[in-house]
């Protein structure tokens, strides 16, 4: 949150670490890696144009 | 500061990475001063700033954060500065709040909060140049207009651009004390903080701070509440009750703040930032390569390598030159002592000798240290974490633990030095506790010796380089048990949340990373050193004394025609065995036997206790040999062959069987026995229960495997 993580907002899986985990994700203009387990707490909508449709994270 | 410097205090307060303590070298010139917050292992920057027209500031670098709720040390250690809790400190009369001028909207969060304390502000646009390369452009006179007319600064501390800016405004904000105007809560919200206010008024009896009463209602954990003395029943029902009002005006309570500063700012920045779109762009190209799945573990692995190499060998030649100094200087003090051979003893053994232990670590820490800096400074270091997090995130540690434990295999202290880099806590504490596993460099000349001598002419040197290669892994097979049952049984830390920024790279400045090498080596010297010093000195004194001329006289009187060097020898070994070093190590030698130490090892393990290496010089004494023994010495190793045991029931056998060497390099590889590591740990865990705790379970731990190597192996040659 603080690092403005907010509702609504766009997020973009950058990439993962070499070993699955954790995720380097962009937003706001800015990366920020969360381990598996923190992206689990973020709940997110699949975009229109994404090429995996049914990401991990989303459990 | 203390009461006796009255003056202004300004505190510099800003995210990480946002090129702050640039700024703050920049400001200061270097006139700094360096020291550590009462109680935690935090450490204070402070230095003098002219502000022009006559008025000059005591500058005070805060630890960068991203948010006022508190969660690391650092993190609260700028809240209570701001808040003026801090036991030594004044309350600043103005914050200067360095913000990256590529993210002003993340940035100004933490400028947002800090509105509620309500102390003069001063904003600096740090990374002006980079943002303007990116397109951005930013209007700083209409934010300042927005913000109630708080100076806003544009600079580039990097380049050294705006710094003069910096200083006027400063100036300014403590003439005007222009303060930024707070955030405008929702009714609800704000009745919510009334309500704690009053809470907090009525039960102990006066009103609270308004940031405090943010931290009460928003935070899920914070220690505001215990340092006002406000009981946990009473309030927590105060708190939940007024979390109920924020939730009743639709916000969730632990994301009620973020949001409502954030909608203020996106208001407030509109028109104030124009263009930028692609601010990732530069870095995204590098970590294209340098995140890669193959390529990415290959260039860290490359860059640790290299860091290692750097931090092992390239180290070597100016500890050659100190150690090399230090038996100059003793060589040139000794003749003019000559008629006192006490005095003499204590100044070059004791006392060169004790300057010349801590003095060898420093090319080590200032090599380690150079590169961490740049790792830092350039971005790259947490890259690093984020490729490494996965391996080390089981055991409670974090991708930022890989750096201080890698250079653990050179030496502990540097390693133990740059925990510093972890934030959360605990997982610094078990990568502390976790460091002086590793098979460090001291430990290298123990089992160079004991393969030497035993392993290599029995067993040839296939297996000669089988146990060298195995004793460096022993520590390493203990090291991570010991930090996965630290965190999860000890500590009890739930899986902490491992959030980290993956900033843009930037070029170190040579300037920021010299001075923080040179900051670290000089911390070093002032607190670790005079420890060290000081058990050289009681060590020294131990195997010196009593010292009773009489023993001297009756071996010389019986080795007529003896070679001198030969008996010189003798009187050493002799002199050794009646000092209390020696009685002492004949009582203790029961606890040992079980390892198969005897009593000139067992001499051996308590001598090295101001470093390892200690041990092969001192069973040169007490094996007659002559002092300055080294581990490739062929008569040392002769003798530690020939050398049997004398009484007991093992009696006739050689002293040095298989079994005890192995029990003796197993345990040096796992025992606490170096008395700076124990004095570094102490100093970085903020106190000595941490470092006593550590040399308990390592020592224990060894004595337990040397055990078990001894019974088991000699039951089975």
């Amino acid at each position: 949150m603080a690092l403005g993580l907010l509702p609504g907002m766009v997020l973009k899986l950058v990439r993962k670490a070499p070993l699955g985990d954790p995720l380097a994700i962009e937003f706001a203009g800015q990366v920020v890696s969360l381990r598996l387990t923190e992206a689990q707490n973020i709940l997110i909508d699949v975009a229109a144009d994404c090429p995996i449709q049914r990401p991990r994270s989303q459990a | 500061m203390s009461a006796a410097e009255p003056g202004l205090t300004v505190a510099l307060v800003g995210n990480p990475n946002t090129g702050k303590s640039t700024l703050f070298n920049a400001l200061t010139g270097l006139r700094q001063r360096v020291g550590n917050y009462p109680g935690v292992t935090v450490a204070r920057k402070s230095g003098q700033c002219d502000c022009g027209e006559g008025t000059k500031v005591e500058l005070v670098d805060l630890p960068g954060l991203y948010s006022l709720s508190a969660s690391s040390p650092d993190e609260q250690v700028v809240i209570d500065a701001l808040s003026g809790h801090l036991a030594d400190d004044r309350r600043p009369d103005a914050v200067v709040v360095v913000i990256d001028a590529t993210n002003l909207l993340r940035n100004l969060f933490l400028a947002s909060q800090l509105s509620e304390l309500g102390l003069p502000v001063v904003l600096v646009l740090n990374q002006a140049d980079v943002a303007a390369e990116q397109g951005v452009k930013i209007n700083a006179d209409l934010l300042s207009r927005r913000l109630g007319g708080v100076p806003v600064v544009l600079t580039s501390a990097w380049k050294g651009e705006g710094i003069a800016a910096v200083r006027r405004a400063i100036g300014e904000a403590l003439r005007s004390r222009v303060r930024m105007p707070a955030v405008e809560w929702p009714a609800l919200v704000e009745e919510a903080l009334a309500d704690v206010a009053a809470g907090v008024a009525a039960d102990i009896g006066r009103a609270p701070g308004r940031a405090d009463v943010e931290r009460l209602l928003f935070d899920s954990t914070t220690s505001v509440g215990q340092r006002l003395g406000w009981e946990a029943p009473r309030r927590e029902a105060v708190i939940r009750a007024a979390r109920d009002k924020v939730r009743r005006a639709g916000y969730n309570p632990l994301a009620a703040e973020p949001l409502i500063h954030y909608e203020r700012l996106r208001k407030l920045l509109e028109g104030v930032v124009q263009g930028g779109g692609n601010r990732t762009g530069g870095s995204a190209a590098v970590d294209q390569v340098l995140l890669h799945r193959v390529f990415g573990p290959i260039v860290f692995a490359g860059i640790m390598l290299g860091m290692f190499a750097a931090v092992f060998w390239l180290a070597k030649f100016p500890m050659q030159w100190i150690s090399g100094g230090v038996d100059w200087l003793k060589a040139v003090v000794a003749p003019t002592l000559d008629g006192l051979p006490m005095l003499q003893s204590l100044v070059t053994d004791g006392m060169i000798g004790g300057v010349g232990a801590f003095l060898a670590f420093l090319p080590q820490i200032l090599i380690l240290f150079l590169f961490v800096s740049i790792l830092e400074d350039s971005g790259y270091m947490a890259r690093a974490a984020f490729i490494m997090d996965r391996l080390f995130s089981w055991c409670g540690l974090n991708g930022k633990s890989f750096v201080p434990m890698l250079s653990g295999f050179a030496c502990a202290i540097p390693g133990l030095l740059s925990t510093r880099t972890i934030e959360d806590p605990k997982a610094r504490l078990a990568t502390a506790f976790a460091v002086p596993f590793m098979s460090c460099s001291a430990r290298f000349p123990i089992y160079a010796l004991m393969c030497a001598a035993f392993i290599g002419p029995v067993y040839g040197p296939g297996w000669e380089s089988v146990v060298m290669v195995g004793m460096h892994c022993v520590g390493l097979l203990f090291a991570v048990p010991t930090a996965f049952v630290l965190t999860r049984f000890v500590l009890k830390v739930k899986p902490q949340p491992f959030v980290l920024e993956l900033p843009r790279y930037q070029m170190p400045k040579p300037r920021d990373v010299l001075w923080r090498m040179w900051q670290n080596a000089a911390e070093f010297v002032s607190k670790a050193g005079t420890v060290i010093f000081a058990i050289t000195i009681i060590v020294w004194a131990l195997s010196y004394f009593p010292r009773d001329p009489a023993v001297e006289q009756r071996i010389r009187a019986t080795s007529v025609g003896v070679a001198s060097a030969a008996v010189d020898a003798q009187v050493q070994s002799a002199y050794v065995e009646q000092s209390w070093m020696g009685r002492f190590g004949k009582s203790v030698q029961p606890i040992f036997d079980p390892c198969g130490f005897d009593w000139k090892i067992t001499v051996g393990v308590l001598a090295s206790f101001p470093a390892r290496e200690v041990i092969v010089s001192t069973l040169g004494v007490t094996y007659s040999v002559g002092e300055g023994a080294e581990a490739d010495s062929q008569h040392l190793q002769q003798v530690m062959r020939a050398a049997k045991w004398t009484e007991g029931p093992r009696i006739g056998t050689p002293i040095f069987s298989l079994a005890a060497v192995l029990a003796l390099m197993v345990f040096f590889a796992l025992c606490s026995q170096c008395g700076p590591t124990v004095a570094t740990l102490a100093q970085e865990t903020g106190g000595w229960k941490w470092a006593a705790i550590s040399f308990f379970y390592m020592t224990t731990l060894a004595w337990l495997m040397a055990v078990a190597v001894y019974q088991v192996v000699s039951r089975l040659t």
